[in-house]
């Protein structure tokens, strides 16, 4: 068993020493994080232009429904009356 | 232009008109009256505006102006574009044929007024970015992010995101999530 003494000189290094693997097993999982993340990266890419194309699509489908509505009659009325205003008296 | 070609082309476009007011208000008999407004501009104007030109632009003008001078005039409703008020929308029997309308309704609400407006003209109206940064007076770069802001937020309050993942149903995810606090 290493003495306290020993132990703050030498085991913080010893631990390294002792275990690379680990230390570079470490390093794989981040680099594996990484590749992970640039993969997900592509695929969002991929699915925002999906999602784009069905939140337009919704959208139109809902503006173009009101668009199809008839026109109410007071507008036509309204037209009609500015339209009759504007002319002139004989 | 004389008055009647005026009024047939004013009659033509009161359809894209009120689609726009009804989306950006949220209410249909708010939205009529700001088409009635924009009708009543548009005509007090005519001699202002050139034939040829684009007259679909130029009465979507008057009417977001319009909107805004309201819009400021209320300061409560400013609410509104939070959502808070769309809760409460008004809709026409027919417009209620099916769910999406309403959740499309809400939905719109709860985008900040800017971003809606971009997304409406330039999603659902057919307005190029261009003209819609001249119908908004920003630059057109500024309506290309509302656009995709606004985009982004409807998908996740339309629950549009998880449905085009091809990972698990959001129920599913949910349940395989660790539970992050007890109780």
């Amino acid at each position: 068993m290493l003495s306290e003494n020993v132990w703050n000189k030498y085991g913080c290094h010893a631990f390294h020493k002792a275990e690379p693997p680990l230390c570079r097993a470490a390093g794989r999982t981040k680099l594996r994080i990484m590749n992970d993340k640039t993969g997900k990266k592509t695929k969002a890419s991929g699915n925002q232009q999906v999602v784009k194309e069905a939140v337009s699509s919704k959208l139109k489908a809902y503006y173009d429904d009101i668009a199809r509505q008839e026109v109410p009659q007071r507008f036509l009325d309204l037209l009609k009356d500015l339209d009759k205003a504007g002319e002139k008296p004989e | 232009m004389n008055d009647h070609d005026f009024r047939k082309d004013l009659i033509a476009f009161i359809p894209p008109l009120r689609a726009f007011a009804i989306s950006l208000t949220g209410k249909v008999d708010r939205a009529d009256d700001l088409v009635q407004e924009t009708l009543l501009k548009a005509w007090a104007n005519r001699e202002s505006f050139e034939p040829g030109t684009n007259l679909k632009a130029w009465l979507f003008t008057i009417l977001r102006n319009e909107f805004y001078t309201v819009f400021r005039k209320r300061k409560r409703e400013v609410e509104d574009a939070d959502g808070v008020i769309a809760a409460n929308v008004g809709v026409h029997p027919e417009q209620d044929s099916h769910m999406d309308l309403t959740d499309m309704q809400l939905a719109l609400g709860r985008l900040p007024v800017d971003q809606r407006e971009a997304l409406l003209l330039v999603s659902a109206s057919d307005m190029s970015y261009e003209e819609a940064a001249v119908i908004c007076g920003v630059a057109v770069g500024t309506i290309k992010s509302r656009v995709n802001r606004a985009r982004a937020r409807l998908a996740e309050l339309l629950h549009l995101r998880e449905a085009s993942e091809f990972g698990p149903e959001p129920e599913v995810k949910a349940a395989l999530m660790p539970k992050t606090s007890a109780g």
